[in-house]
């Protein structure tokens, strides 16, 4: 009974770490996600509405109560990403006429389980996934900034890897002066950071942005990643190191937002909101929507799944 | 061990393993590492022996490997609770005569299971850390006495009785 069990692990493992992605094993984990994802979103939502219950809070004072931290998020994220915006607005985007996360749709989401801590891991679960249109290697953040990528999209669910985890790193630029960096995760520990120029000038509390990737994936530009704790002047080195505490909070995760890509060909002007007139701040991640009902709407999950969000 | 243990095994394994990913990994106990998989583990291995629990920790490992948010090698998981079910069962013949054989065994487990795991994360990342680790082997030595008599009253009502699990 024992010996087949062993002989399949080990057939397991061999073809887990020898297979790419897509292979047989995640062919078996897509397989799990699809029915283990919503036993834990049921798991999730029962504790849930168990808390408010105890809490004196019914279906809808729950629902308005999102919505309302839906639209404080935004405001938190378009107050941090003001400045790097301006300076952008003034660099560059003047003549792309491209605009960054601002028309980009964000597909709301919760948080629904957790990798324990001691999985060495830090991985969530969030209950959206390839069926409201979220693919692997999407960039993630909630109010206050980057949150992590998605790493595998089962069909009602997907896995996101936090910005603490060893195994993540994201391309910074410092706000204000647009030196480059890269912030690596490392567990419980704050992240780590390695300036690319040895000569940039880097003061405790330097806000640092997303640099953004090739066509988008896996991070879009401008989200904020978190502030510099300190800095390391370290001779002789190509690159200047230090730590950087991020402004997410993983143990405090709950709502958050998948950044879904818009078609690079075909900008799907349908599903897009009109392009915003001169005064408004045209990057902002998001801004609040003027009509409580939209609100509502942008956070009950299914409907809201292609709905952009300005 | 019968087809409709199996299957209790595996639902409990499943019911354990929900609940440690969507409420316990988030409550504030969270920094305690409470694992109650390990402890279905613990328990059928105090039943039945060291064969049946490195058996049904390989299930769980596997569980565990699949089950969102999935981490790590599939099968490395496995290998971790396996052991730490073998080592557990070493305690099966004491637990016939006390129910506080539960406390050592599942020390004895979470010990064997943080191992792998120190060296699978220093293996990956090429860094672990002990002190989140360390916390989980006090956690299931307390868990233990609540969860594993849990655990066998219900294999109990549903598998044949082996005489050694009456005296529970």
């Amino acid at each position: 009974m024992l010996a087949p069990l062993l002989v399949l692990t080990v057939v397991l493992l061999v073809l887990d770490a020898a297979a790419g992605p897509g292979g047989t094993t995640d062919r078996l984990r897509s397989g799990a996600a699809a029915v283990l994802g919503p036993a834990e979103r049921g798991a999730s939502s029962l504790a849930r509405a168990l808390g408010d219950a105890g809490r004196g809070l019914t279906g809808r004072t729950r629902r308005q109560l999102d919505a309302l931290q839906r639209e404080n998020d935004a405001l938190r994220l378009q107050a941090r990403t003001a400045e790097d915006d301006r300076r952008r607005i003034a660099e560059l985007d003047a003549l792309m006429r491209v605009s960054g996360l601002g028309r980009y749709p964000v597909v709301p989401a919760r948080v629904i389980a957790v990798a324990p801590l001691h999985d060495e891991a830090r991985r969530v679960t969030i209950d959206a996934g390839s069926g409201d249109g979220v693919r692997a290697g999407m960039s993630v953040l909630n109010g206050d900034g980057l949150v992590g990528r998605v790493l595998r999209a089962g069909p009602a669910t997907c896995d996101v890897l936090l910005l603490t985890d060893p195994g993540f790193s994201v391309g910074v630029r410092l706000e204000g002066t647009g030196r480059i960096g890269v912030a690596t995760g490392a567990g419980s520990a704050p992240m780590r950071l390695s300036l690319l120029d040895a000569q940039t000038d880097v003061r405790r509390g330097a806000r640092l942005v997303t640099l953004g990737s090739a066509g988008d994936r896996p991070f879009v530009p401008g989200v904020p990643v978190g502030e510099v704790r300190d800095v390391r002047v370290s001779p002789g080195t190509l690159s200047r190191a230090g730590t950087v505490k991020p402004y997410v909070d993983p143990a405090r995760l709950d709502l958050v937002g998948v950044v879904v890509q818009p078609p690079r060909t075909d900008p799907r002007d349908a599903v897009l909101p009109p392009r915003p007139s001169r005064t408004a701040t045209p990057r902002a991640t998001a801004s609040p929507r003027p009509t409580t009902n939209a609100s509502v709407k942008t956070t009950t999950r299914p409907s809201a799944s292609t709905e952009p969000r300005r | 061990m019968s087809a409709g243990r199996w299957l209790t095994v595996a639902g409990l394994l499943l019911i354990a393993r929900v609940v440690d990913v969507a409420l316990l990994a988030r409550s504030p106990l969270a920094e305690l590492g409470p694992d109650l998989m390990l402890l279905v583990v613990v328990a059928l291995a105090l039943a039945e022996g060291s064969m049946v629990g490195a058996a049904v920790g390989v299930l769980a490992g596997l569980l565990a490997d699949l089950t969102p948010p999935a981490t790590g090698l599939l099968g490395v998981s496995a290998l971790g609770y396996g052991l730490a079910g073998a080592v557990a069962g070493r305690w099966s013949r004491r637990a016939r005569y006390s129910r506080l054989a539960a406390v050592p065994a599942a020390a004895a487990a979470a010990v064997v299971l943080v191992g792998v795991r120190m060296l699978d994360a220093a293996l990956r990342n090429g860094q672990t850390s002990v002190t989140g680790l360390a916390a989980s082997v006090p956690t299931a030595a307390v868990l233990a006495l609540l969860v594993v008599p849990a655990v066998l009253a219900v294999d109990r009502r549903v598998g044949p009785e082996p005489p050694e699990v009456l005296r529970w």
